[in-house]
């Protein structure tokens, strides 16, 4: 477990831990691409959260991808997220930015929003992957993502979070999902 | 810096001159051993204070700042609420047109789009704000807008581009409209086009600056702003609208040259930070001596470097007859002709701090060029499109001005009417 990620207190779907989006529903955020000595360019993004399998399910479809693995660790069970990621340009300029989404930026989290817990290790990506594949402005795709809970943590969050190397460019705000059904 | 985007808004700093790089190591210590150019303290008393004095509950907090904005703030007299506004930095330090209800309500009549639809962000700070219609409209009529100009100002506001940096250079933008809006709204393209003789160019390139400062949550010197020395150009950002009318046959408007119609309207944005006006001195062909201007631009950081060419009509008909039959024609001869040797590109120390790790990375083309002779040339700008063309002014007399100016993008304004 690592401290806790940034919560930017908007009150709209997805734009804080209080107010994390349902599973199915469209939240966007801005990516600025660039740096402090050349023009920005705005990129758009929009993320789905489509699908949610926890506990035994996601180990039974861990299995049947054949991915190397080990058992999740003590107290801990794995949440497959099947998510849309969505990346297009704003507006015209000149040659586009591929994006790569890495490994990181999407994290389970408390449901108080105050607690991260760490990636599992697995020797390969679920398949479709989404992790560590680049996107062109205008592109959209779904794929799998590998996140390990708390067996005790009924309401676990996901967030969408800025790399630590983007300085004060990269996400403009950090979106957040339910990463279970509403009852 | 950046401490409030990774939520640690408290996060104890101190600040040193910069830059940094290529900055030797004597001079660097002298500044570790100097003080602090915001608040004068010593440096290293501020850095030991900072990893010592115990955390108190403030310094604990993390997130993110909450800043609820008031839709209303109370009644009071003319005199008092222009220093509210002045004395709570929402102004660009000029009078403003006061927000009330009855004006906003006006303002937003020039748009189809219902007041409380969010509009986007803006981060002219650390940290995006996102807005609604209604907030453009109240930084409209503060600026002095007509009703008619929110289509333009929206599509501004949508498109994501703030007017106001952090960086510690002092950046500023220029923005173009093209297309039918520009007469629509009576904007200037002709004599005079770029001072303040024109309602519609002072004031759209104001509300730039003030929703920078306003929804991007920017322009706070030393804290959200660290420009050394500031521009005048962020008054109102060279703003201004293309003289369509008077463009050679051949040539396209800028909008056109971007993929819209002609019959569409559209803005752009360029990055840079200044102009430099020119007329024919030694040479008599004007492309030769644009070639000048073009090769005073210094590389910049990531090799995006802009070069941005206000033509007046005149000069335009002239490099036509010097050759130049369409815009593209013009970017392309400056493009070839504006080489410099990889010895000069390596000197610039935005090129050390950002080409030349990617070099040592094995991005390309760095990576190559690091392993040849320092007498290669390559080409100043990345490529031709880095190089654009505008036709604006009256035809009073053949000058031309440029500036280091780097295209950001283009936005339709079409979609806000």
């Amino acid at each position: 477990m690592t401290h806790t990620p940034i919560d930017n207190q908007n009150p709209a779907p997805g734009g804080s831990y209080r107010s994390a989006a349902e599973v199915g529903v469209t939240v966007k955020t801005t990516i600025e691409r660039g740096d402090a000595y050349s023009a920005p360019e705005i990129y758009d993004v929009a993320i789905t959260l489509l699908e949610v399998v926890r506990g035994e399910d996601a180990w039974e479809h861990i299995k049947a991808q054949g991915v190397p693995g080990e058992t999740p660790k003590a107290g801990f069970e794995y949440i497959l997220a099947r998510i849309r990621f969505g990346y297009s340009r704003r507006g015209r300029g000149l040659e586009d930015e591929i994006y790569k989404l890495t490994e990181g930026q999407f994290v389970a989290v408390s449901a108080d929003g105050q607690m991260e817990y760490i990636m599992p290790s697995v020797l390969q990506q679920l398949q479709p992957q989404l992790v560590d594949t680049l996107f062109h402005s205008g592109e959209s795709r779904e794929g799998w993502i590998l996140l390990q809970v708390p067996e005790d943590e009924d309401k676990p969050l996901l967030v969408y979070k800025r790399e630590h190397v983007e300085g004060v460019y990269g996400i403009w705000r950090h979106v957040w999902f339910q990463l279970y059904r509403q009852a | 810096m950046h401490a409030k985007l990774v939520g640690k808004p408290h996060l104890r700093i101190t600040c040193v001159p910069h830059p940094i790089s290529r900055v030797p190591s004597p001079v660097c210590r002298e500044y570790i051993e100097g003080t602090d150019p915001v608040n004068g303290r010593p440096v290293v008393d501020e850095i030991i204070e900072a990893l010592t004095r115990p955390l108190s509950e403030e310094d604990k907090h993390t997130g993110l700042e909450e800043r609820p904005v008031p839709r209303l703030i109370g009644p009071d007299t003319e005199e008092n609420l222009q220093c509210f506004f002045l004395e709570n930095g929402m102004t660009d330090c000029l009078p403003i047109v006061l927000p009330t209800e009855e004006r906003v309500a006006e303002m937003l009549k020039g748009t189809s789009h219902k007041a409380d639809e969010v509009v986007g962000e803006l981060r002219a700070g650390y940290e995006a704000g996102s807005f609604t219609v209604e907030q453009v409209a109240a930084n409209a009529v503060m600026a002095g807008a007509r009703s008619e100009y929110m289509p333009v100002i929206l599509a501004m506001a949508a498109s994501g581009v703030a007017a106001i940096s952090t960086s510690t250079q002092s950046f500023a933008r220029m923005i173009v409209v093209n297309g039918p809006i520009r007469n629509e709204i009576g904007m200037n393209s002709r004599c005079g086009a770029l001072s303040p003789f024109n309602q519609a160019n002072a004031v759209i390139g104001r509300v730039a600056t003030l929703m920078s400062i306003n929804l991007g949550r920017g322009g706070v010197p030393n804290l959200t702003y660290w420009g050394s020395q500031g521009n005048t150009l962020n008054y109102n950002h060279a703003t201004f609208a293309e003289n369509e009318e008077a463009l050679p046959a051949g040539w396209k408007p800028f909008h056109v040259q971007k993929g819209f119609k002609p019959e569409e309207s559209a803005i752009s944005f360029f990055h840079g930070y200044s102009f430099w006006h020119w007329k024919n001195t030694y040479e008599k062909e004007k492309h030769k001596a644009i070639l000048h201007m073009a090769n005073w631009v210094l590389p910049s950081g990531g090799y995006r470097s802009g070069f941005g060419l206000l033509l007046d009509p005149i000069v335009a008909e002239d490099l036509v007859r010097e050759g130049y039959p369409t815009k593209e024609s013009l970017s392309q001869y400056c493009y070839d002709n504006t080489l410099l040797t990889l010895g000069e590109f390596w000197q610039y120390h935005l090129v050390e701090g950002f080409s030349l790790p990617a070099a040592q990375k094995g991005i390309e083309p760095y990576a190559s060029w690091l392993k040849q002779p320092e007498d290669t040339l390559v080409n100043r700008y990345r490529s031709p499109d880095e190089i654009s063309v505008l036709v604006v002014g009256g035809k009073t007399n053949d000058f031309w001005q440029a500036g280091d100016w780097r295209y950001i993008g283009s936005f339709s304004v079409d979609d806000w009417r």
